[in-house]
């Protein structure tokens, strides 16, 4: 991932300046946060102003193409049922909900769909290993006290698990800021800093920092560009793209590895 | 994660109406009662009762014996449908009967004279439009074995001796219970229960029908209840039996003659330490405090004066005017037995639950002390080990194990979504196991 600008080579001893100051990486270059800015506002000029929101619940259709029938889904903070639903209706998949949310639990048991009105870390410490096809965490990830804790649980209790989040390297975020100097308040992440529910929000390339140090590999990955639904790929999607999602599985002995992690 | 909790505003905080002389003040206005005409309530109804077992075929009880002749005491309300697929059995907890709704028609100064002050103990839920709808389901509550409103019980004649059973009775179990509403069923022609549902003790025998009879029950509801009775409940039933038994005019359950007086003051102690074991600590605060109902004098003493001495004064001596002590012994000892791992699982709750093939959901309250919310979730832990999809509600309530009839609204909330949502999950999860059986 490692791919640094040329021009850092010009200021000597700008680079280990910013090693010192805890710069351990570069995923991108400057012109390249610079570039995307320039081509969404040109291509946003037209209508006038800038929207970037996220079709609601972008990742449903895609899971409910990855889930073949007849296989089991645990939605791990599943709302008020949407994907088990069409996961039901459309895949036969066997579900399971889990929820905080009391009102929409409820609208979970109108709709048939069994739900757990329980924390995530209770459930997840009594399912047993390798119980369900996939596990799902839709935009959850950042709120969470522990999230390693989860998706270690995921990887145990499912054979696949299917995580997605904003992107904090969006360069929305990079620039609001990089040049604003305040928490960024965007589209992907709506809240300010004193009321957002998001604690630990990650960058893609933190995401595969993490996939790489874990055992885990990825399977098949999206994200949403400018609202658009790509799959993952290009080196410049840590800046361009808004949101994420990672179908990962934990890496067997066949991947050609000593071992599973402790 | 925004936390929205369910609003606790229950119409009723007192359960009874009786204007007794005793009456504590403190009790809070309740709704009014649907009266026998209005549109949501079931109306009059009448006790049915059915000889189950005879000297020909008697009934087989957990313990070995053979019980002869049994007659069950039950109540229906709504239609069984032609297909007879809307049939709802409730069951009721400890000092609970089969009146679970309407206005009984056959009571009268001399005969249940408590019953023409109130309607059945869950005419909140039950009833046309109710969260139970009695428009769309059939629905049937039994009275258990060793009761005493009309079901065979320690009251009883016992054929052998001509005389009331007394501690002759045979010791009956929550299985017990459920095979005799599974005969009883039999005889109303329903082979499956589209659902069934109980709080307390009632939830212990709602999940034994998920156990025992897997494929007649398509819903199961388990409120404020658990696969055992934790080991304080245990206690505590110890406690209400020892007072009851050691009680001077007890003579050993043989206390039915006339001119013999019955347990009664054992019986009150029973009741006050139960009525604790229903409130939570903070509910108490609330409803009581230290609030005094009557005065002290100067010199203080030991007559009610606190308005929580008063209650459970209240509480206590109303139970006696209902309720038999032999049948507190008998039915509170089903409840100790009562043990679904050691009963269908070896002692391993995953292994017993394994035979459940209902759509199960499980409704735990926050302050429940008795049914603490612990104790739900490790049999839908087990359910969960089992792959079996669940639901499970834990409710945030001040009212302790009474919630679950305290909480009326919330409660109906969730047993109408569950009632009428689609049986979806049922069928993927039979698809999952390789086929209906």
């Amino acid at each position: 991932m490692i791919k640094k600008r040329q021009s850092l080579d010009i200021l000597p001893g700008f680079e280990d300046f910013l090693r010192q100051i805890g710069v351990s990486s570069f995923d991108s270059d400057f012109d390249e946060l610079l570039k995307q800015a320039q081509n969404t506002m040109q291509a946003q000029q037209s209508k006038g102003s800038y929207e970037n929101h996220a079709p609601h619940r972008w990742e449903d259709p895609i899971i409910a193409k990855i889930v073949q029938p007849g296989e089991t889904v645990i939605d791990l903070g599943c709302g008020d049922g949407e994907l088990l639903v069409r996961l039901v209706y459309e895949r036969n998949a066997r579900v399971q909900g889990v929820e905080t949310n009391e009102d929409a639990v409820v609208r979970c048991i109108e709709r048939g769909m069994p739900v757990c009105h329980e924390d995530l870390y209770h459930i997840l410490s009594v399912v047993p290993d390798q119980s369900f096809s996939y596990a799902v965490l839709e935009q959850t990830l950042q709120t969470l006290q522990e999230p390693l804790q989860v998706l270690d649980g995921m990887l145990r209790v499912a054979k696949r698990s299917i995580v997605s989040f904003p992107n904090f390297a969006h360069w929305s975020v990079r620039l609001a800021f990089s040049l604003g100097g305040r928490m960024p308040v965007t589209s992907a992440l709506p809240h300010e800093w004193y009321n957002t529910p998001n604690i630990h929000l990650c960058s893609i390339t933190d995401f595969l920092d993490w996939v790489n140090k874990a055992n885990v590999r990825i399977c098949q990955a999206w994200v949403l560009v400018e609202g658009k639904v790509e799959e993952f790929g290009q080196p410049n999607h840590n800046i361009s793209a808004e949101q994420a999602m990672f179908v990962i599985e934990r890496k067997t002995d066949a991947d050609g590895h000593a071992g599973k992690k402790p | 994660m925004e936390k929205t909790t369910f609003s606790s505003t229950p119409k009723r905080t007192e359960k009874s109406s009786n204007a007794a002389a005793n009456k504590p003040t403190t009790s809070a206005k309740r709704k009014a009662y649907d009266a026998p005409d209005s549109l949501r309530s079931v109306g009059m109804t009448r006790p049915k009762q059915l000889v189950l077992a005879d000297e020909k075929h008697p009934f087989r009880l957990d313990s070995g014996k053979l019980l002869a002749p049994m007659t069950v005491e039950y109540e229906t309300y709504g239609e069984l449908n032609p297909d007879h697929s809307n049939a709802i059995l409730i069951t009721h907890a400890l000092s609970g009967d089969a009146h679970v709704a309407g206005w009984d028609a056959a009571a009268s100064s001399s005969f249940r004279p408590w019953r023409q002050k109130r309607p059945g103990w869950w005419d909140d839920v039950v009833g046309p439009t109710k969260a139970i709808d009695t428009n769309r389901f059939f629905v049937i509550c039994a009275n258990v074995l060793g009761s005493c409103y009309g079901t065979t019980g320690p009251s009883s004649s016992n054929p052998a001796t001509g005389r009331p059973y007394g501690l002759d009775f045979p010791i009956v179990t929550v299985g017990d219970w459920v095979r005799m509403e599974a005969l009883l069923l039999d005889k109303l022609g329903i082979c499956q229960l589209y659902a069934v549902c109980g709080g307390s003790l009632g939830g212990q025998q709602a999940l034994e029908w998920a156990l025992a009879f897997p494929d007649r029950v398509l819903k199961c509801i388990v409120l404020a209840s658990g696969p055992k009775l934790p080991a304080q409940g245990l206690g505590f039933n110890a406690v209400g039996r020892h007072a009851i038994m050691h009680d001077g005019n007890f003579n050993n359950g043989n206390y039915y003659d006339k001119g013999h007086k019955p347990p009664h003051e054992g019986l009150i102690a029973a009741r006050m330490l139960a009525h604790i074991t229903y409130l939570s600590g903070q509910g108490m605060d609330t409803k009581f405090g230290r609030r005094v109902q009557n005065e002290h004098t100067e010199q203080g003493g030991f007559n009610a004066e606190f308005a929580v001495e008063s209650y459970l004064n209240y509480q206590g001596r109303s139970f006696v005017e209902r309720f038999d002590a032999n049948s507190y012994l008998y039915i509170t000892r089903a409840m100790d037995y009562y043990d679904a791992a050691a009963l269908w699982g070896d002692g391993d709750l995953v292994k017993a639950c394994s035979r459940i093939r209902a759509e199960v959901m499980v409704v735990s309250f926050s302050s429940d002390w008795l049914y603490p919310p612990e104790e739900s979730k490790t049999f839908v832990s087990a359910l969960m080990q089992n792959r079996i999809p669940v639901t499970y509600v834990k409710v945030e309530s001040n009212y302790g194990h009474d919630a679950f009839l305290v909480e009326a609204d919330k409660v109906g909330q969730l047993l109408r979504a569950f009632l009428l949502s689609p049986t979806i999950a049922r069928r993927l999860a039979d698809q999952g196991k390789g086929g209906t059986p």
